[in-house]
């Protein structure tokens, strides 16, 4: 055996140009997959990353209350259930954040613009505080009662300037207009992308104008230790939920194979509880109707968009292999008839049948695996080499960024499944010469003078 | 006992719509320890003939007896195991390993048995066999190396690792000059009286059959006479 190995090995490097070049394509190939699939893992963690500071956490529980009149509420009333839901998950939580948020007219002026704002207590959620970017103003005045953080873009609509006093219109949680009014203290990126960014306020004064008690809260955002744990914790608190109070079901995109409308209906619900959108009543119910979100949910869409970009990579990186077999299997055939003689010798000699084929069938292995080693290398240097780029952007650019960097991770299962991928192919490449080869009449092979 | 024997060995090969019939009915005996010269004119069926002994060729009709068991009933694998057990080859042009030097070379065929022999063992026959074809120096240099008479030595020496009853070349001196072809014959009669070995060699050269102790001349696919030397004529057929 091992003789067939090192006469393989060798013969990889007879026609240096030849292996080289074929080893080159298939370099390239693994190159390329490589590279895109651990830009996109990357993209993906720092989307993630940077989302789960936009919108506060990891999983959301959120809660709505039907009133007498028929009016839905947005407010957690029953603290004891959620709690308890969190208790159960609390060796993967990292920190608990309490918010409320409402939809608002802010005015200024003349001009006016519908906005989303988030009430925040920032003394538990400095965390916030490091991951804004501003571009005018400072945060220093943060814990001001009336203080606002306004995102770029419905600041340049209104065409308002740091320090100056904004009114805002908005509706309390019964349904009465109220009127509230805000200094903006700062003005922050838009760092979505997607629109909708939150203007960024006190929760004590927000829920002062939703009609709500000082502490209460509309909102339990969770942010995880590991985000990994992030569709297990969700599920936990889900059951725990579910087990004592109304829930919606859980919007979860990969598990439903056969999605019926109801759910369907039911997550957008979901979805809507958690940005405030329209709502609408299905049916009536009693007490605080929960709703469990993920990130991996509002993710969803961002996320079967990378999986097609993935998908495609595959698809011209299967291409590309297919078009290297071809090679692979054209080289073999000349190689065949240059070393018929070679073949009818060792035949002579004692070699079997199996040992040729194996030698040739070697050969194409090594090739494919020197070419999918450098390959490998080449992708980490030029990962390397771009993870080092600076990007000074303030566009929305900089939410695919690690602190504006781009970031590579290199999934092992990706860089497994492409590897067998190309091994596999290349020794089926190598098999149809390797068996004629090996099928060479001893007699013949010696007399062939090529 | 023959360790070889041929009984109305016909060969027949296709070529377009025809046939060309190379070997037409020949008998022969060889026995062990022979120094048999094959001789003809090119066309004659000197190569038919090896490669049916070789085991790399079965014949139309007729049987090729090696050791006794006929070539004809045996499996692609078993013949493979007869020739690396039995047999040992020496080609025209030599035919080396291009990828494998001198001792790699001489050493191949041993690597492809079964190989439980004792490792430092093996390794003196090989430095045997290599110092008795003179080519002690030149054990790590690759085939394009050597000159032409050189690699013949390393054919040799490789045709005989496996410790072979029966030797075949197929005009192993025609690529090479008549001294240095001469020069090949007489080490091939050395490790013939040495080791007992067989050597059957085909030429269509008087000077080296010469060498020979046992003569068949073949012409137009048949056997016209079969010369023992040392016993003067054995037989002498005339067709
Ligand atoms: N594979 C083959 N196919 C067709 N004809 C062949 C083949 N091998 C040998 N012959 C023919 O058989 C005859 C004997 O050839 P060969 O045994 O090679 O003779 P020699 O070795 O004495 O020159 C020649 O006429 C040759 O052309
Ligand atoms: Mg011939």
């Amino acid at each position: 055996m091992m003789t067939t190995v090192r006469i393989a090995f060798r013969n990889t490097r007879r026609q240096k140009k030849r292996s080289f070049l074929l080893g080159g394509a298939i370099a390239f190939g693994v190159m390329m997959i490589t590279l895109l699939n651990a830009f996109t893992a990357g993209l993906i963690d720092n989307v993630k990353l940077n989302f789960s500071y936009i919108i506060g956490g990891h999983i959301f529980i959120t809660g709505s209350e039907l009133t007498d009149t028929g009016r839905v509420i947005n407010s957690i009333g029953d603290d004891d259930i959620a709690q308890t839901a969190l208790d159960e998950i609390l060796p993967y939580v990292q920190q608990v954040n309490r918010r409320s948020s409402s939809m608002g007219l802010l005015i200024f002026g003349a001009k006016d613009a519908v906005q989303r704002l988030d009430g925040i207590n920032w003394e538990a959620e400095p965390d916030l505080i490091k991951n804004l970017s501003v571009t005018e103003g400072s945060l220093d005045e943060v814990t001001d009662r009336q203080a606002m953080i306004l995102p770029q873009a419905t600041a340049n609509k209104l065409g308002v300037a740091v320090g100056e006093t904004v009114l805002v219109k908005l509706s309390t949680v019964t349904g009465q207009q109220n009127l509230g009014e805000f200094r903006v203290i700062a003005i922050s990126q838009d760092q979505s992308g997607f629109g909708i960014d939150s203007a960024f306020v006190s929760l004590s004064y927000l829920n002062e104008l939703l009609d709500l008690e000082e502490d209460a809260y509309q909102m339990l955002h969770v942010f995880l230790k590991d985000m990994a744990d992030m569709d297990m914790a969700a599920d936990i608190v889900y059951e725990s939920i579910a087990a004592r109070a109304e829930v919606e079901p859980r919007y979860s995109m990969g598990l439903n194979m056969d999605r019926d409308e109801d759910l369907e209906e039911a997550q957008m619900e979901a979805l809507n509880q958690l940005f405030g959108g329209e709502r609408q009543v299905v049916e009536p119910w009693e007490g605080t109707k929960f709703a469990v979100t993920t990130l991996n949910d509002v993710m969803a869409p961002v996320m079967s968009l990378i999986g097609v970009l993935n998908t495609i990579g595959l698809v011209v990186f299967i291409i590309l292999l297919l078009i290297t077999m071809v090679g692979i299997m054209n080289t073999f055939r000349m190689v065949l008839i240059e070393r018929t003689q070679e073949i009818g010798t060792m035949r002579a000699i004692g070699m079997q049948q199996s040992a040729v084929r194996n030698i040739f069938m070697l050969e194409a292995l090594f090739i494919g695996l020197g070419g999918a080693c450098a390959g490998f290398i080449m992708a980490n240097i030029v990962m390397l080499a771009l993870s080092l780029i600076h990007f000074n952007t303030d566009s929305a650019l900089k939410f695919f960024l690690y602190q504006n960097r781009l970031t590579f991770r290199l999934v092992p299962g990706s860089v497994a499944l492409n590897l067998t991928l190309l091994l596999v192919m290349t020794v089926l490449a190598a098999y149809a010469p390797a068996r004629a080869a090996a099928r060479l009449r001893p007699a013949d092979a010696l007399r062939a003078t090529y | 006992m023959a360790i070889v024997v041929l009984q109305d060995v016909h060969k027949t090969y296709p070529l377009g719509k025809t046939e060309v019939h190379a070997v037409k009915g020949v008998s022969f005996e060889i026995e062990e320890g022979d120094f048999l010269s094959i001789v003809g004119p090119s066309g004659s069926g000197k190569s038919t003939i090896l490669n049916l002994i070789g085991c790399i060729d079965t014949p139309t009709s007729g049987t090729v007896l090696i050791n006794g068991q006929d070539t004809k009933k045996l499996t692609d694998r078993q013949l493979t195991r007869l020739r690396h057990e039995v047999l040992g080859f020496v080609f025209q042009s030599f035919n080396l390993i291009p990828v494998l030097n001198v001792y790699e070379n001489v050493e191949f065929p041993l690597l492809l048995g079964d190989a439980a022999a004792d490792k430092s063992e093996r390794r003196e026959w090989i430095e045997y066999l290599i110092e008795s074809v003179g080519l002690a120096e030149w054990r790590n240099h690759r085939p394009n190396e050597l000159s032409g008479g050189q690699r013949q030595r390393v054919a040799i020496a490789r045709a005989l690792v496996t410790k072979p009853q029966v030797v075949l070349a197929d005009e192993p001196t025609a690529n090479l000059d008549s001294k240095t072809g001469e020069v090949i014959i007489e080490l091939m009669k050395k490790m013939n009286k040495e080791l007992r070995t067989t050597f059957v060699f085909s030429t269509h050269d008087h000077d080296i059959m010469a060498i020979a102790d046992h003569i068949i001349r073949l012409q137009d696919g048949r056997v016209i006479e079969n010369i023992r030397r040392s016993e003067s004529a054995v037989s002498t057929e005339t067709s």
